[in-house]
Parts: C-alpha cells; structure tokens; sequence
C-alpha cells in the first residue's frame, strides 16, 4: 500500500485502541478499609429530597469495654487467669462461662464490641511458659519463671512481680533479642482470636494491646486501639514500654503504621489518677515544654481518655473541685500505681480529666492548638478475662480476688516504708463501660465514632445519654419525638464530642440533654453540665450546673445547690428500690454567662440514685461484717466527651 | 585357572575397584572416630535480605550496618546450635518441636478438599440434619406506649387501663401521641431477644413472649416502667431454605467434611505401625475407655 494509506491505517488503529482503553481499562477499586475516617464535618446538610437519603449520623448507643486483660497478659496469666481472648470474647457476647477459679458467671445483657488489650510487655508469657517456648525457657531468667509458674501459687506471684518489676525499671529481664521472638507468636494469637470473634453487624472485636509504662511506679499506661484486621496490624509488633518509654516514640510507631499500612490506630490513657503528676504534665516525657507539633501529634493519636475504671476514678477530685459535692468519687488520691510514691497536692492538676481539659485550653491559647483535647471512656482493666462491672456480679480485677470470702480485705499494693500508701481490694471499683454513639457495629463504624469522640463514660452501668449543642436551639427543641429530635440535632447542632465555633453575634451556645436510666438498674437523680472554661485572665475556671433532676426538689437559692436524692439503699440485704429518682430525664440549658472571646467546653454528667456496692453484696452473701470505711453504696455516674468552643477558626 | 585369574588381576578396573573398596571400608570403620572436618555454614545474599526484611517489618524501617551485622551472627550462632542439637538428638525429646512438626506432616500429607465441592442435595441433607444452626433467630414486631410511674405516680396503672381501653376501641388512633416520651423507639421492626432486652432490660423478651398479636395489650412492666404493646408480628425461629443459607450451611458442611476426612488420614496413617500400649495400673479405666489391653492384675 501507499504512504498515505499506510498513515491512515496507523491512525485507525490508535483511535481504536484508544476508544477501546477509555472502555475497558482497570479503574481503581475501592475497599471498604480503605474508606477514610469521616473528618469533623461528618453530617453535610443535603440537597437531596428524600429527608432518608444520606442519612449518615449515629442511631444508637454500643457498649463495651476496651480495657481488659486475658492470660495472654503476663501479670494476668502468672496470678491465676486461666482464661484466654477467646473466652473473654465468648463471655462478653454473653455465654456462660467458668471462671479461671472454677466459678460460673454470665453478664447482665451482652455487650456490642470489646478490645482485648493484653499488655504489650512479654506478651503471652505464662502461654510460652506453659508451652515451654524455647526461646524464653532456654534463658536463665525464663527458665527460673518457668518453674515459678508450673509451681503456682506464692512462687507465681513472686515471679510475677519480678516481672511487673521490670515494668518499674524498663530494663527487661530477658534478653531484648528474645522479646520479639516472644512478640511474634503472641500477637498472632491476639489477632487471630479477634478476627474469629468479629462478627460485623452483630459484634465488633478490635485489635489492641496497652503499652505498659510504668517507670517509679507512675502509670502511663495506654491501650492501643486498631480500625484494622488481621491484613494490616500484622505487618507489626505492638510497641512496648521496653521499646521506649516515650510516649512520643509510641505515637511515631503508630503513625509509621499508618503511613505504611493504610490503617488506623489510636491511644488511650487511663489511669491518670496514678500518674504522679506526669500524664498531663506540662512538659514532654523528654523534658521540653510543649510545641505545635507535640500538641498536634497528642491531640491526633489521643482522642479519648479513660475516665474510670477499677483503680479509681479519674474525673475529678475534691482539692481541685472543692464546689463539686461529687467529685469526691472512687478515689486514688494516695500514692502512684504500686503505691511508691505518695501523690501531692502539686501533682492533682496533672493527675484527672477535668484539670487536664481546662489546662488544655490554656496550651491552646499559647501554641494554637490544644494537646489535650479528648473524648471520655470508661474501661475496666479486669485481669480475669471476664469484664464483669455490675456490683451485684463483680468478678475482681484479678483472678486471686474472684469471688471468695475474705477478699474485701486482700492487700492490693504495699509500700514497706510508707504503709500509709498501701491499696486493698475494697478499694477496687467495678471499673467503667463506653458507650459508642455509632451508625451501625462494625469496626470501622465503631472507632470512628471513638475518633470523633462521640461516647461517653459510665462507672459500670448503662444508663443512654445524648447531648447536643448549638447555636439556635431553644426548650421546644427538647419536646420533638425522637426521630426529629435526633435529625435537628446533627442538622443544627453537634453532638458530644463536636465542635462550636464563630458563635453568631448575640448568640450562646445552648445545649439539649436526654438521659435515659439503664433499664436493669437504677433510676436517675440528675443531669448536669459542667463547663470549663479560660477566662480573659488565661486563668482556668470550672462551673457544675444542675440542669434537670427527678423529682420536686427545689434548688437552694442561698447555695445554688440542689439537695441530694437521699438513698433507698438497705444495706443489710443488699437492695434498693426505684422509689426515689426518675428513669427518664430531659433538659436544656443555655450558657447565660457566654463570653465568645473566650475558650471553653461543655460535658454532660449525669448521676444515678444510691445502689448497694459490690462490698455490700459481698457483705450479705459470705455474711461478713466489714468495718465502716468500706463503703456500702455508690452512686454511679456518666460522663460524655466535651463539646469545645473555640472563638474562631485561625 | 590361575592364568585367568592373574588376567583379571592386571585389569585397570579391578584395581579400580579394590582399591576403591579399600578406601570405603577404611572410611566406614575409621570416619566416625576422625576429628570432625569444620562443615561449613554458608549465608547466601537471599538469607541475608531476608533476615533485614523480617526485622525491618517489625521495626519499620532497614537495620542499621551494625544490626544487620548483629543479626547474621545470631543466624550463624542459631545455625550451629541447630545442627548441634540435632546431632545429639535433642530434637526427640522437644515437646514443642514434636507437635510443630507433626503438625506440618499433617499439613503436608493431609489433604482436606478445601475445593470440595458437594451437590445441593448433600447440603439439604446436612441442613436438614442441623436445623438449630441455620434457623432465623426468633423476632418481634412491636409498638410500645410508655407510661412514666414517676410523673403519674399512683394513678399510673389506672392510666395505663384507660388508654388500653381508647385503643382498643378505635383502629388507628394517632397512638404515637399517647403516653410519655422515652428515650426508646415507639416502633420496633424485626427485633431479636438481644435488641430487645438492650432497649428494655434482660426480663423483658419473655414478658413480651407472652404478648398477644394484632391487639394493643399491657400494661407491661419494664425496668423503666409501664407498658402497653401491640405486637405486629412475631415469626418463631424458623428453618430457612438452603437459596438463603447457602454459604453458611457449605462451610459448615466443609467443616464437617474436614473432620470425617482427619479421622479416616488418621486410620490411614496408623496402617503403616504397629501400636502397643502399656497402660499403668492407676490408668485401667482409660485402658478400658481405649478398648486397649488391660494392665496385668486389672479386674
């Protein structure tokens, strides 16, 4: 053929090929892991028509507890947990178990999700003893473990505080070459027994594992929380504290995963209340004062704090809150965790939530960002396997004070020195729960909800609370039916966890409250806001509002104060009656005192009526007569995460 | 004879072979007892790449020149002591290492049809034989009204029986209206046991069993308060067919399948031995349950 022909021709084909790869060629496809996070506008207002359409904000409350320890943990395993994460998942869905003391125990009413969150340090140990792994056994100090732990007893215990020791120190007893070799096998069975036990749809287990840093005796603890499967928190080892005993380098390991994997991971702290000051101290673990990039990196990987749990409760204190007739509440106010070091007074601002909130809003007024910017949960750190926070079916926090006449009185931790530190079991809480407001149970619903802090904390029940605050609510707002209420709510509004800036001129933030009494347990006293705020000194300033509450109670006008609920707890029989309180209780409330130049956040806490304690059960069951200072009743509580309000985007 | 004989002695491949014979028999009596050639361990540039990748996904990132180094040495170290325990036969008495290899002979030589692919009438026949695992979980339709003891106080009951006696009378009252609010839905589509005792508290699934259907009905007590409900639907747990329940009744059936498979590899794998057991005495009732022999002096 010509030259001519020979062009067109070459020319006919390329269009062809090109018609025919616009056709056919691979497009990119789309996981649902790969979905990211929703970012801090999650409800776009639509055009759509159909009010259904893109409906995409929570519909309901899911409960667990991401705070618990199986065998796998090496203190749990060396005191006598004889249960796994498969167990602890079991139990948690609600089937009947033995417990590692022989016991049968059941929960109330199963839970939604659960982060089996085994301490990263010598993860799986009494498993590779058990097992007589030869990586750990063929070492000196493993071999003597080894025959402490086959011994039981006295002996296990011994070792096991040789371990938690190490713990204290951060210099492992093994050799650091053998800690992966013990990692390795350990954090597969963790992952392999969450990937068994997720149940989308119907219930949600997450990977996780708490870095344990507990240097002099401070707790720093965090647990570690994964969106992911098996796919990606496989290509690591969770970080331990014998890895680094910076926070910072943890939150470098987590973000290194992220960029790696494609996933998500977040961190939450807990007890603070044992920190001796360090958890929100105003310096980094390396000393310096804070800067932007520290408090962006803390704000981003620390999300939500757990606010109670067994070793008390870390909201607040009276020293700190002396208005507050509830602060004094489950509290650890004596020394560190192993009970080394005595808390001071200097150290309370760095030690609970609410201080570290207020403080947070003063390094955001200095750096522009606030470090300290986190939802609340609740957990319980049970060392059982089982995660058991009703008073009337408390399994311990571990296996040694299951249920058994006499442990009331067991020791917890001693100081030699100082006795005046010491803890005993009777101190113990039943430990605290999270509720997750989320669109549906599945891992990627439920972290992102905790990742845009819309949950809240209780101190083991389930009481439903909802909150949602805004610009142009007012009291009929309170009286729409609920699916309405809920729609206005995020249409109008945010909810526990959000954000309210560039407050319209005149305008103070108002806030719509409904607080519903978990349906197997106690009535409710009151709901109230407690807001905190930083006032055109930088001074931080706190305030407790009595928004609603049960009954005809009147407000003292002398004190502001709205008399207590009084108790209908019998002591004797371990009961009390739903005669006094109220099961539903709605609220509104507006800030009269708003100033819009002034940072400040809002969270919801809500109190139950007078319930008989775990002791007193304990009292009635095993007929034992405890001394006054063990305390008989308790009024449980929840926290919701803040709704912060900043003057205006920068 | 002894021509030939001495023939075959001056043949090259005899000599060959005599004196190879020789060196054998040598080597055979004395090579034991020789001082042990240094064998030689040899780390290709493939293991040396491979030991950086396994740490560097641990540690997310390369190791440094001096780890890299650190580890090649614990290779070689694991190397020798590897071969050492072998040669002395610690391998036998290893608990951990008898059952990791056993279980990768298992792997290996057991084959498991994971592709098996049974007919529709096999698996109507397993669904048929396991009802319980593939039946749909009992669920409730409902309607609730509440009455809040707390705001009616004695009068509450009384309320409740006069309402119940409104919607009776009338079909569509404008029911959403009555009662008091509640953080709880009014309408409940489909619930399961779990969905309800979450919303109501663990006693109320059976009070709500007991309910009966198409007619408002109550007033029922909750941990909340009081209710009227009229049940809409309640469908008991029943069978599905197998269009539905596929996927779930063939892993379930594979599953089945891989244990009947093990049991038969199992015989197969015993064919090959001759097994005898000594049971002490203090075992006679397991010997017993073994079908084995009885110890001597057992009843």
């Amino acid at each position: 053929m010509n030259k001519r022909t020979a062009w067109l021709s070459i020319l006919g084909v390329a269009v062809v090929v090109a018609v025919l790869w616009w056709r056919w060629a691979p497009r990119q496809t789309v996981a649902a892991q790969d979905v990211p996070t929703p970012g801090a506008g999650h409800f776009q207002k639509s055009n759509n028509y159909s009010p259904y359409a893109d409906r995409r904000f929570a519909t309901q409350v899911y409960w667990g507890d991401q705070h618990l320890h199986t065998s796998l943990s090496c203190d749990a395993g060396m005191v006598g947990d004889r249960l796994g994460p498969d167990d602890a998942y079991r139990f948690a869905r609600g089937q009947q178990l033995r417990s590692s003391t022989g016991q049968l125990v059941q929960l109330e009413r199963p839970y939604d999700w659960l982060v089996v969150s085994d301490h990263a340090e010598y993860l799986g140990m009494s498993t590779a003893l058990a097992d007589r792994l030869p990586a750990v056994v063929d070492t000196p100090k493993g071999k003597h473990w080894e025959a402490a732990f086959k011994k039981g007893g006295d002996a296990s215990i011994g070792a096991f505080h040789e371990m938690v020791a190490d713990l204290t120190t951060l210099k492992p007893s093994l050799p650091r070459a053998v800690l992966p070799k013990l990692a390795r096998p350990s954090w597969d069975l963790v992952i392999a027994a969450a990937e068994r036990n997720n149940k989308p749809g119907k219930f949600t287990a997450f990977i996780g594992y708490e870095w344990t840093q507990t240097i002099q005796a401070n707790n720093m603890h965090r647990v570690v929380v994964f969106r992911d499967g098996a796919d990606r928190t496989k290509q690591i080892l969770p970080f331990s504290a014998f890895d680094s005993a910076d926070p910072e380098d943890l939150w470098k390991h987590m973000a290194d995963y992220e960029a790696k994997t494609g996933g998500r991971v977040m961190a939450i702290p807990h007890n603070s209340n044992l920190s001796g000051g360090m958890m929100f101290a105003a310096k980094t673990w390396k000393g310096k004062p804070f800067d932007k990039q520290y408090a962006e990196t803390r704000a981003r990987f620390e999300r939500l704090v757990e606010a109670s749990q067994s070793k008390g409760d870390s909201e607040t204190t009276t020293l700190l809150s002396p208005t507050d007739e509830f602060a004094n509440f489950e509290r650890w106010d004596k020394a560190n965790i192993f009970s080394l070091i005595a808390t001071t007074p200097e150290m309370l601002p760095f030690n609970y939530c609410r201080s570290a909130l207020k403080l947070g809003l003063a390094h955001e007024a200095k750096l522009g960002v606030n470090p300290f910017k986190f939802g609340l949960i609740g957990g319980t750190d049970q060392h059982t396997s089982l995660s058991t926070t009703r008073a009337e079916n408390y399994f311990g926090v571990a296996s040694v004070v299951e249920p058994k006449p006499g442990r009331w009185k067991l020791p917890f931790q001693q100081n030699k020195e100082n006795p005046k530190l010491d803890t005993y079991n009777w101190e113990m809480a039943p430990g605290g729960l999270g509720g997750v407001w989320a669109r549906e149970n599945t891992r990627e619903a439920i972290w992102d909800a905790m990742e845009r802090k819309e949950t809240y904390c209780t101190t083991g029940t389930r009481p439903v609370v909802r909150v949602f605050g805004g610009w142009d609510f007012t009291a009929k707002d309170l009286g729409s039916p609920n699916p309405e209420w809920v729609e206005q709510g995020y249409a109008r509004g945010v909810p526990m966890g959000g954000d309210l800036t560039n407050a319209p001129k005149g305008k103070a933030p108002a806030f719509m409250i409904k607080a519903l009494c978990d349906p197997d347990g106690a009535f409710l006293d009151r709901v109230q806001i407690i807001k905190g705020w930083l006032d055109a000194k930088g001074e931080a300033k706190e305030e407790v509002i009595d928004v609603v509450w049960s009954g005809d109670r009147k407000r003292d006008p002398k004190t502001g104060k709205v008399p207590l609920v009084g108790s209908t707890v019998d002591v004797k029989n371990a009961t009390w009656t739903n005669t006094i309180g109220a099961p539903f209780l709605t609220g509104f409330w507006q800030d009269k005192d708003f100033d819009p130049a002034l940072h400040a956040f809002y969270y919801v806490r809500v109190i139950e009526i007078p319930t008989p304690t775990w002791l007193c059960y304990d009292a009635k069951r095993f007929g034992e007569k405890m001394p006054d200072y063990v305390p008989m009743t308790v009024t449980n509580r929840a926290y919701t995460s803040p709704i912060w309000y900043s003057p205006g985007a920068k | 004879m002894r021509r030939q004989l001495a023939a075959v002695c001056r043949e090259p491949l005899v000599h060959f072979l005599v004196i190879g014979a020789t060196l054998f028999l040598y080597w055979h009596l004395v090579g034991g007892r020789l001082p042990s050639q240094p064998q030689s361990i040899f780390i290709t540039p493939a293991q040396v790449e491979r030991i950086a990748h396994v740490w560097a996904k641990t540690h997310l990132r390369p190791p440094t020149a001096e780890e890299l180094a650190g580890l090649v040495e614990q290779e070689i170290d694991e190397e020798i002591l590897y071969r050492q325990a072998v040669a002395l036969g610690l391998d036998r008495d290893d608990l951990v290492l008898r059952r990791r290899l056993a279980t990768k002979m298992e792997f290996l030589t057991d084959d498991f049809a994971e592709a098996a692919n049974p007919t529709d009438d096999q698996l109507q026949a397993f669904l048929l034989q396991h009802p319980e695992k593939f039946s749909l979980e009992p669920l409730t339709s409902f309607s609730q009204i509440y009455l809040d003891r707390t705001k009616r106080g004695e009068r509450a009951l009384e309320d409740a029986e006069k309402l119940l006696a409104q919607l009776s009378g009338k079909s569509d009252a404008d029911w959403k209206t009555l009662g008091d609010p509640l953080l709880v839905p009014n309408e409940f589509s489909d619930a399961t046991t779990f969905d309800v005792a979450r919303a109501f508290g663990r006693e109320f699934p059976k009070k709500l069993a007991q309910l009966p259907v198409g007619r408002w009905s109550g007033p029922v007590e909750s941990g909340f308060g009081l209710h009227l409900v009229l049940v809409q639907s309640r469908s008991p747990g029943k069978a599905q067919p197998l269009a539905h329940v596929r996927e779930a009744v063939l892993n379930e059936w594979r599953a089945a399948r891989r244990q009947e498979l093990a049991a038969e590899f199992r015989q197969q794998r015993r064919a090959g031995f001759a097994v005898n057991v000594e049971w002490p005495d203090w075992a006679s009732e397991a010997a017993r349950v073994s079908g084995g022999k009885a110890p001597k002096g057992a009843p």
